[in-house]
Formats: structure tokens, sequence, C-alpha cells
């Protein structure tokens, strides 16, 4: 291995070991550009069915021509992929790409809680053909520990596991950026409060259909809202909500007005410390006669106005 | 090689540590340095490598281990702040154009690195090296991959076994 001069082999890569080959497969990251490492030698057949990380990005496989183009492409690599373990994940699906059906979506799924225990990544955009709904189904066991799930697809309804048999304990950070939630099945809040304990950080924005939350929850640390045009009640008993933690907000630019714009109620609990609540109401609510914010250290007594910020 | 106010807190001066190369040349460094290795950060704790001892490290020739201790002592400070919050980005630009220049080098030297950083978990450094020989291997076929990393010709019998499976999965080579 080291033939003491400190120049190595000519055919150094080969020289390494296995450990060593998958910490550079994982800077290599691209899934496709893994893949074709089968054919350096015969070392490197199946050294990437066992990569770490896998990262497929639509827009690096442009002109895939795999059979059923980007989404095919990542079918078969899961389905070539060794039964083991990975860190890493990411699916990301651009506007261009041929939309995945949702087989192939709740596969890729299943697949992904089973086997990535550090970062799952996936956004899901374009239109089905069709113009159906189609219905994205969170699995009912997951072991993965951050979880990031855009699913800007036209008409893609997010539906959460059946409260009795999921086991959310990994997960300690979930971002959902523009899910619809389904009528049926359970709430989020609902979902987060009975089967995501370990849940330290949850950020939704744009979501659609989410008419109230109402979340109790020991470990939750940092929450965040976005763009909740439908969010009704907002009611939290966090009590290790951090400092700064909690948004309910428009990022600049997006005119105010369409922001919560019919928050019925707030009722935040969240102890000693939260330190600073910031809420973007509009000013001229249609429904201000009955917006009232309640926040244990507040003692009930504020209503929401423009805009309050709460030191 | 006086210190002010760095190590842990030895009274102003910064504790030193002795490595040993595999070819006997002997390397005085700071134990803050040092410390970057795992493995070598549990013998330093356990107060090995003072005075006229040293730690021996067989599998790491001189040549390498200057070049490792290079590393260690340039990214010694920003590793003492714990992933340092108080950084400039001028000390961040710094830092980069160094590892940058460090790892522009022969690809033996790269060799000998990533399994001395392996070897002394140095994860910094490994991932330094892995990331240099990942963009070796990025956005290129695998006729470019070989010629760059030196693989050695493939045998007949190889040869047919790639050209099968490029056959079968051309999709993934255009």
């Amino acid at each position: 291995m080291d033939d003491g001069s400190g120049a190595g082999p000519r055919d150094w890569i080969s020289a390494l070991p296995d450990e060593l080959l998958h910490v550079i497969l994982s800077f290599v990251d691209d899934a496709r550009d893994i893949m074709r490492t089968a054919v350096l030698s015969r070392r490197w057949r199946h050294m990437w069915v066992h990569a770490k990380n896998l990262n497929f990005c639509s827009l690096n496989l442009k002109n895939c021509t795999a059979p059923g183009g980007f989404p095919g492409f990542v079918d078969w690599v899961l389905a070539h992929r060794a039964e083991t373990t990975m860190d890493s994940l990411v699916i990301w699906m651009t506007q261009k790409s041929r939309a995945a059906s949702p087989e192939q979506i709740d596969a890729w799924l299943r697949y992904a809680v089973r086997h990535v225990l550090k970062s799952l990544r996936v956004q899901l955009v374009g239109e089905q053909k069709d113009h159906k709904a189609v219905v994205v189904l969170l699995p009912s066991i997951c072991r993965t520990s951050y979880i990031s799930l855009s699913l800007s697809t036209n008409m893609s309804i997010l539906q959460l596991p059946a409260l009795a048999t999921a086991n959310y304990e990994a997960l300690t950070e979930l971002y959902l950026h523009s899910p619809s939630f389904s009528e049926q099945g359970p709430v989020l809040g609902d979902f987060v409060t009975s089967c995501c304990h370990s849940l330290r950080r949850l950020s939704i924005s744009a979501p659609k259909a989410l008419f109230q939350l109402v979340l109790r929850s020991e470990e939750l640390q940092q929450l965040e809202i976005y763009w909740a045009f439908d969010l009704r009640t907002l009611d939290v008993t966090a009590p290790n909500l951090r400092v700064h933690s909690m948004f309910v907000t428009a990022i600049s630019g997006f005119p105010a007005r369409h922001l919560v714009s019919s928050v019925a109620s707030l009722l935040i609990r969240c102890s000693r410390h939260l330190r600073l609540l910031r809420l973007s109401i509009p000013v001229f609510t249609p429904r201000r006669d009955i917006a009232k914010c309640f926040c244990d250290n507040l003692e009930d007594k504020w209503e929401i106005p423009g805009k309050i910020a709460l030191e | 090689m006086a210190a002010p106010e760095s190590g842990d807190g030895n009274n102003g001066a910064a504790r030193m540590v002795t490595l040993i190369s595999s070819d006997n040349t002997r390397f005085e460094v700071e134990a803050a340095a040092a410390s970057l290795s795992q493995t070598l950060q549990l013998t330093i704790l356990d107060g090995g490598g003072g005075g006229g001892d040293g730690i021996p490290l067989p599998n790491v020739d001189s040549a390498t281990l200057s070049k490792v201790l290079e590393y260690c002592i340039k990214h010694a400070p920003a590793a003492a702040n714990g992933g340092a919050p108080n950084a400039t980005a001028v000390d961040r630009a710094e830092l980069e154009r160094f590892d940058n220049e460090f790892v522009n080098i022969d690809q033996s030297v790269l060799y000998s690195l990533i399994m001395a950083a392996h070897n002394l978990e140095i994860e910094g450094l490994q991932s330094l090296v892995a990331k240099k020989v990942a963009d070796m291997i990025k956005g290129k076929s695998p006729m470019e991959i070989r010629r760059t990393l030196g693989f050695p010709d493939p045998t007949p019998e190889e040869q047919a076994e790639m050209n099968a499976h490029m056959l079968e999965y051309g999709w993934a080579y255009e």
C-alpha cells in the first residue's frame, strides 16, 4: 500500500480501500456520473450500487434517453441499488422533465424512507397530462431524520399515514413546500403530535387546504409557516420553541393582504422561550372583528392589528 | 514559535507534541494542530507525545507528514473556534484559497494524503482530497476518467464485459 517513497502506485485509485472510494463517490453526487463508474474496471462494476449519496436532478439529465425518461432512470437506479442504507437521496424534478406517475412517486418515497438515514429531498413539479389529482402517500415507517418535500405539481395531494401505525421517531426536521392536504386521513397537527416525537423543526410553506394546525410537541424548537392562505386556526403548544423561531409571515415583496388573511384564532402556548413572534396580517382584514391572538405570556390581551411584534 | 493564548490554557505557551514519521523524522507541532487528527487527539488528551517521547506514525512517511501538518497548522485556528462563527469572510476566503492550492498537486501525493488523512482520521483533509478526485470523475466519460486517473488498460475479457454493459445501458453513457 505504501512503498515508502511517498509516491503512490500508478493505478493509485484502485489501491484505495472501498471505504475511501465511497467517500469519493459521495462527492461525485450526481447519480448518472456515479452509475457510469460501473465500466471503469471490474472492481468498480458494483461499487456504485452501494453509493451513500445519490442526487437525481432532471436538469443534469435533460436529454435522458433512459427508458421512461428521467423518472424511468430513477426507477432503474433504485431497483439496481444494493439493499443497503444510504445517507442522502435527492430527487429533483423540474418543469421540463417528464412527470412521474403516482405509482412511481409512491415507490420512490417508500424506498427512500426505508433506506435513507440522513437526508431526503424530493421536489416534484410538472403537470399531469390528464389533470387528475395525484395523491402522494407518506409511508408509515420512516427511518430518515431530515425530509424536505416539495410538491409543486398541480393537484398533488399529500396524504398522511394512519396514526396508529405510523412511526416517524427518527424524524427531526420536516420541510413541506406547497403541500395540498387531503380531506381524508389524519390532519398534519395530529400527525406531528402523535407520530413525530423527535421533530425539532417544522417548516410549511404555501400549504393548500391547511385550515387548522393544532400542535402539541415537546421537542419542537423551530416552527415556520409561510403563505398559509387557508389557515384559520393556529394552536401550538410547544414548551421548547426557541427565540426568533416562529414566523407566520410573507417574504418581502409578496402582497401582505394575501397572507393568512383570515386567521380567526391564533393560540400559541410556548412559555418564556419564545421572545419574538412576528405576524404579518393585513391591515384591512375582512374578518378583523374576530381576529384574536392568544399567547400565554401575553395574557390574552392581544388583538391582531396590522402587524405585531412581541418582545 | 511562542503562540500567545492558544492551547488549553497552559500558561500562555502552546503545548507542543512530537510526531515521528515512518522514516524516523521528528516533527514538533502544536497539540492543537495535531488534534485535528481524531486518532492523535486521543493520544494527546492522554498526555502522550510530549517531552522526548513522540508519537510514532508507522504508516506515514516524512514527505506526507509534512504536507499533512501544513494542512493541520493552517486549519487549527478555525477548528479551535468550533466551525468559527466569528471567522470573517476574509478568513474563510483565505482558507478556501489555501485548500484549492493545497490539492493542486501530483496524483501520487493525493494518494498518500488521502491514505494518511484516512489513517489519522482527519476528516477535513480526507474530504478535501476526495472532493478533488470527485472533480476528476464528474461529468466525464468513462474513457476520460480512466485516462485522467491512470487506470491500467483493461484485459480483453474486461473490455468485452464493459462493451456489453455499455451496449445494454447505452443511455447512461451518451
